[in-house]
């Protein structure tokens, strides 16, 4: 019995990705959502895009930040308008909020793995409805959770440490900012894809509002730096 | 103005000798029979408005629609059969999400007009389907700027300053004409529908109405939308005191 991947050729499926968003870093504080990525789109090892937007607002109540395959983004932030669209043309008072927006996903995410045609993305899905916060993160396996933190790709091993030490309660805004700007300083250090151009963004019970991209302060004059090779002598 | 067409009017297939399609007209009668509905394009957008008669005492208010956002940009008010309006709506929402996916912009109301039109008139066309027995006025506001079309049952469709279809609609549209459109703004115009729609209520034959109307302009940033309640409120006071002027002389 012939199954769809042999009667749908190699060509009609996700198999590496090309262009592709590096770690977007999120955490819930005491107004809702803050959100951080930088606007870099690396061609395999070209830092090739250096103003792409991986931070879009969903709705009314909800924050979309996206890293993989940009086109795959740029589909699903298509699904989403329709999605939206539909959702207000039902006229009801009523809105999808994050919560439901992070399962509409993770309902295209799973069922595009499920036959072998991914969207190469690893999404973070965050919003505010009705004082509710909720912050979750999809990827391209339908691997979904929610947390008070959250990051994709690298930002999974570099900055969750952080947040987890660092995270609590009731952040204020600055503190927010603050604490998103050290993990993506750390991501500018040690991650080989990331551009020093981020945007910040912040979703609240009011709405979403993204800031504009900015560079943030590096330091290289630290000792370790001088000899990198010291104790790996022929090496780079 | 009826005439019997006896023969000649049991299929849409089939022409009279005078070269009338019975079926058509007989659909257009369930047009008039149901409440009546009216669109004006004013200078920065384009107001509906329903006069929704309540069956029963039992229906709550704001429930059936009878205007239906199409598009982000456009909207539709329905007038008869309540169930052909609905599809109706459907396919048209159907027919605008598929322009945005292939040609990545809104639908021009034109365009989307004439999918309409053409979907409506389809169903005249063949004996195992019947016409819809409703009208349309679909308002928009695109790059060419507001723009107000009626499609009628035998999927004739027209751009209009001002249309009404339904019980009252001779009465509305000689209302209409009394305006200055081309001046008016949509805030004004909105006013102006409700006092049209509430004089031409007939007390007598009709029970209680709801008021339903929308508006797509500048004010409303070329979304389309139901009026806000405060307009809504202030519309309806002003229709219900120039009704108490007009039985007072």
């Amino acid at each position: 019995m012939a199954s769809n991947s042999d009667l749908v050729s190699d060509t009609q499926r996700t198999l590496y990705p090309y262009v592709t968003g590096t770690s977007v870093v999120a955490l819930k504080y005491k107004d809702g959502i803050l959100m951080a990525a930088d606007m870099g789109g690396s061609y395999g090892s070209t830092l090739r895009y250096k103003s792409i937007d991986r931070l879009k607002p969903i709705g009314k109540h909800s924050l979309l930040g996206a890293s993989g395959e940009i086109s795959d983004f740029q589909e699903i932030l298509h699904y989403l308008d329709e999605l939206i669209l539909y959702d207000n043309m039902w006229d009801d008072g009523n809105s999808l909020g994050p919560k439901e927006v992070h399962n509409y996903l993770t309902q295209v995410m799973y069922n595009r793995r499920n036959k072998f045609n991914p969207l190469w993305n690893a999404l973070v899905l965050g919003g505010v409805k009705n004082g509710q916060k909720y912050l979750g993160m999809v990827n391209m396996i339908g691997i979904n959770f929610e947390d008070n933190h959250v990051a994709t790709g690298l930002g999974n091993h570099l900055t969750r440490p952080i947040l987890r030490d660092e995270w609590h309660e009731n952040l204020t805004f600055e503190e927010g900012v603050k604490l998103l700007e050290k993990c993506m300083r750390v991501l500018l250090y040690r991650d080989r894809s990331a551009v020093n151009k981020i945007q910040i963004s912040k979703i609240t019970e009011e709405g979403a509002t993204l800031f504009p991209p900015y560079s943030l302060k590096t330091y290289w004059e630290f000792t370790a730096f001088k000899n990198p090779t010291v104790g790996a002598e022929g090496s780079w | 103005m009826s005439s019997i067409g006896t023969g000649y009017d049991l299929s849409v297939t089939t022409f009279s000798p005078d070269g009338r399609v019975f079926q058509i007209e007989y659909a257009a009668k369930a047009v008039d029979n149901s409440g009546t509905v009216v669109g004006i394009k004013c200078k920065d957008g384009v107001v509906l408005g329903v006069e929704k008669l309540i069956a029963s005492k039992m229906m709550l208010p704001g429930s059936n629609l009878r205007i239906h956002s199409v598009h982000r940009h456009s909207g539709m008010a329905v007038a008869g059969l309540a169930a052909d309006g609905r599809q109706i709506v459907a396919r048209t929402r159907s027919e605008a999400t598929n322009y945005d996916s292939v040609y990545g912009e809104p639908i021009p109301v034109k365009e989307l007009a004439e999918r309409v039109a053409s979907y409506v008139h389809l169903c005249t066309l063949y004996w195992w389907l019947r016409p819809f027995g409703c009208g349309v006025i679909l308002g928009g506001y695109d790059r060419d700027g507001p723009q107000l079309y009626m499609v009628e049952p035998s999927g004739v469709s027209y751009r209009y300053f001002g249309a009404a279809i339904g019980k009252g609609r001779q009465a509305a549209k000689t209302e209409i004409e009394k305006l200055k459109l081309a001046d008016m703004t949509c805030r004004q115009g909105v006013i102006e529908v409700a006092k049209i729609i509430y004089g031409v209520h007939d007390e007598a034959k009709d029970k209680d109405f709801e008021l339903e109307m929308s508006w797509v302009c500048d004010e409303s940033n070329r979304q389309h939308q139901k009026v806000p309640d405060d307009l809504l409120e202030e519309a309806k006071a002003a229709a219900k005191a120039a009704l108490e002027e007009m039985d007072a002389d």
